[in-house]
């Protein structure tokens, strides 16, 4: 199998510790940002570096000293378009992606605007969030539909991307994964040095007992054992999920919103059929 | 090039007001929407359409003038703004602020003035605020409703303001089922007189001038075709033909003297192209078998030619028969 992409802390002990592994690196500024390319790069790959502020974008002092760091930018809204508009070229020169929360409703706008100005962008959906699925309908039919060419937008990228064109109907997959929180793919140290299959594990303090030069054994854990499983618990139960043809792409995330109403149905359904339209016609 | 509304609120009221029955019959406080504007960039962009133009109602008093503005030259469209200058201290230090320097083949401004004896003092005031900060990007409009009409006070605008030597010349027309003022067909042979006592004026001044819409060529005599050919810098036009508005509620329509009729959605098409020969075929269609809005346009060998279209559709229609 591939070898496990760490996501961590800036941490020179973790990153010391490997030799030609993939990493991702999790801060919450910019003050290290040249460095950690840097220090990652000495003996390892940077996949990323993950900046989580609390911020807007506009607030952002962009750096073009930036332009060889992938940078994946997780903000709070746009802010002041005016501000941001100076900042325009400079972004368009750097490796960034800008992900929004969907808990505030102007982030849908914001994401329509920076994609179709040509940057990269995406939306963060909080645990247990109740969803505005006509807004994330009319994000996707953007996405989907529009009549002009614009950034990629994710997740919705990573799952039209991503799939087996062989078999489309039989093929799920984790979007996650763009959030490096898919454990097929990502695990996560954190500057204890314990290891975890995703964020949620990790802030719960579920950790791996395998020690931190095993890491790739971790598909061998119960922990692993159990995220699988619990991808497939709905069909045990007969869960509305097991008859839905969107549960390839959310994996029963959003089995708790069925509760309130089946926006997440036809929402992942209709995402399910662009996915095969545009994989199989197009 | 097509024209978007972001808003149908007006500062002025213009006795010609051409849009005047559109007005009435939309609600003010619709303005356009950021999801709209992008769709409408975006299919801007896939027509291969480079040239946006902005208006109203005043455009300024869209609360994102200024972004929109600035977010449609960040995709590369140069932009035309048709404003009356009429702008709050407020508005206007934020369009100077971030519009100023930007480069006038990308930004330009056609600044409808009326005449200053017929406009309230405060008004024009605000006007001239707005000529002195953005004169480098900013070309003149002056609609004609009436047959003694005045360009010197123009010509002086421009010269003291040194603007744009330019005047863009719209006919009032009539709004079919409305009572607006426009020029009536028996004073164009006065209007085309009285345009061209103004020719040593603008051609001493170096200031070129361009017909709107639905003139008549014959109003013409050919040594005033000759002059015009020289004012219009060989740009000499009588067409009537669908200008093309989006409305803030992403309707669309020819032109706002034909905007009650056969107002569409802009959903309905999937391009530039489709809306523009829709419009177009209508065009014919409330023709008909008049040709022009003279007698003898339906003789005359210019309109076979398509050198001249006969004047404004608008004048032809009976408006019983084409309100949807």
């Amino acid at each position: 199998m591939d070898k496990y992409i760490i996501v961590s802390p800036y941490s020179t002990t973790v990153i010391d510790k490997f030799r030609e592994r993939q990493f991702v690196i999790l801060v919450n500024d910019f003050d290290n940002i040249n460095e950690i390319l840097e220090c990652v790069n000495r003996n390892n790959f940077l996949v990323s570096i993950q900046v989580n502020l609390n911020s807007s974008l506009s607030s952002i002092d962009f750096n073009e000293k930036w332009d060889n760091v992938p940078l994946r930018i997780v903000v709070s809204d746009l802010g002041d378009y005016l501000t941001f508009h100076k900042k325009i070229d400079l972004i368009r020169k750097l490796n960034i992606l800008f992900y929004f929360p969907i808990n505030k409703i102007d982030n849908f706008l914001n994401i329509q605007i920076l994609s179709s100005l040509g940057i990269n962008c995406g939306f963060i959906i909080s645990d247990g969030q109740l969803l505005d699925w006509g807004k994330l309908s009319e994000l996707l039919y953007y996405y989907m539909y529009s009549k002009s060419k614009h950034s990629i937008i994710e997740p919705f990228d990573y799952i039209i991307q991503n799939n087996n064109k062989n078999d489309i109907f039989n093929n799920f997959v984790d979007y996650n994964n763009v959030y490096f929180n898919d454990p097929d793919y990502y695990i996560h140290i954190d500057s204890e040095q314990n290891i975890s299959l995703s964020f949620e594990n990790s802030k719960r303090n579920i950790f791996l007992d395998i020690g931190i030069d095993n890491i790739d054994s971790a598909k061998e854990t119960k922990q692993y054992k159990n995220i699988i499983e619990d991808r497939h618990k709905h069909f045990i139960i007969n869960h509305p999920c097991s008859y839905c043809p969107g549960w390839r792409i959310c994996l029963g995330k959003f089995s708790y919103c069925l509760r309130s109403s089946n926006g997440c149905i036809e929402f992942f359904t209709e995402l399910f059929n662009s996915k095969y339209i545009l994989n199989n016609i197009l | 090039m097509a024209n978007v509304l972001l808003t149908e609120k007006c500062v002025r009221s213009c006795p010609y007001c051409f849009a005047k029955e559109y007005m009435t019959n939309s609600s003010v406080e619709e303005i356009l929407k950021w999801e709209d504007l992008i769709y409408i960039a975006d299919l801007f962009e896939s027509s291969n359409e480079k040239h946006i133009s902005l208006l109203g109602g005043e455009p300024s008093l869209h609360p994102n003038f200024t972004e929109f503005i600035l977010y449609l030259l960040k995709r590369n469209f140069h932009v035309n703004v048709f404003t009356s200058g009429i702008m709050s201290e407020k508005i206007l230090l934020k369009a100077k602020e971030n519009l100023r320097t930007i480069d006038p083949e990308q930004l330009s401004f056609v600044c409808n003035i009326n005449n200053p004896k017929d406009s309230l003092k405060n008004e024009f005031q605000k006007v001239k605020k707005f000529l002195k900060v953005f004169n480098k990007q900013t070309s003149t409009s002056f609609n004609i409703y009436k047959s003694d009409f005045d360009l010197n006070f123009l010509i002086d605008i421009i010269k003291e303001y040194q603007l744009k030597p330019h005047i863009r010349l719209g006919l009032a027309h009539p709004i079919p089922g409305a009572n607006n003022f426009f020029l009536k067909i028996n004073e164009f042979k006065v209007f085309a007189k009285r345009l061209m006592s103004f020719f040593n004026n603008l051609e001493n001044n170096e200031i070129s001038i361009g017909l709107d819409c639905g003139f008549v060529m014959c109003i013409f005599s050919d040594t005033q075709l000759g002059k015009l050919f020289k004012l219009t810098n060989n740009r000499l036009g009588f067409s009537c033909g669908p200008a093309i508005d989006f409305g803030p509620d992403m309707s669309v329509w020819s032109c706002f003297p034909l905007s009650n009729i056969h107002k569409k959605s802009i959903y309905d098409f999937n391009s530039l192209k489709e809306i523009y020969d829709f419009y177009f075929n209508m065009n014919k269609e409330i023709r008909g078998d008049k040709i022009g809005i003279l007698k003898k346009c339906s003789s005359c060998s210019f309109n076979k030619r398509n050198l001249c279209a006969g004047g404004c559709t608008a004048h032809l229609v009976d408006i019983k028969n084409f309100i949807v």
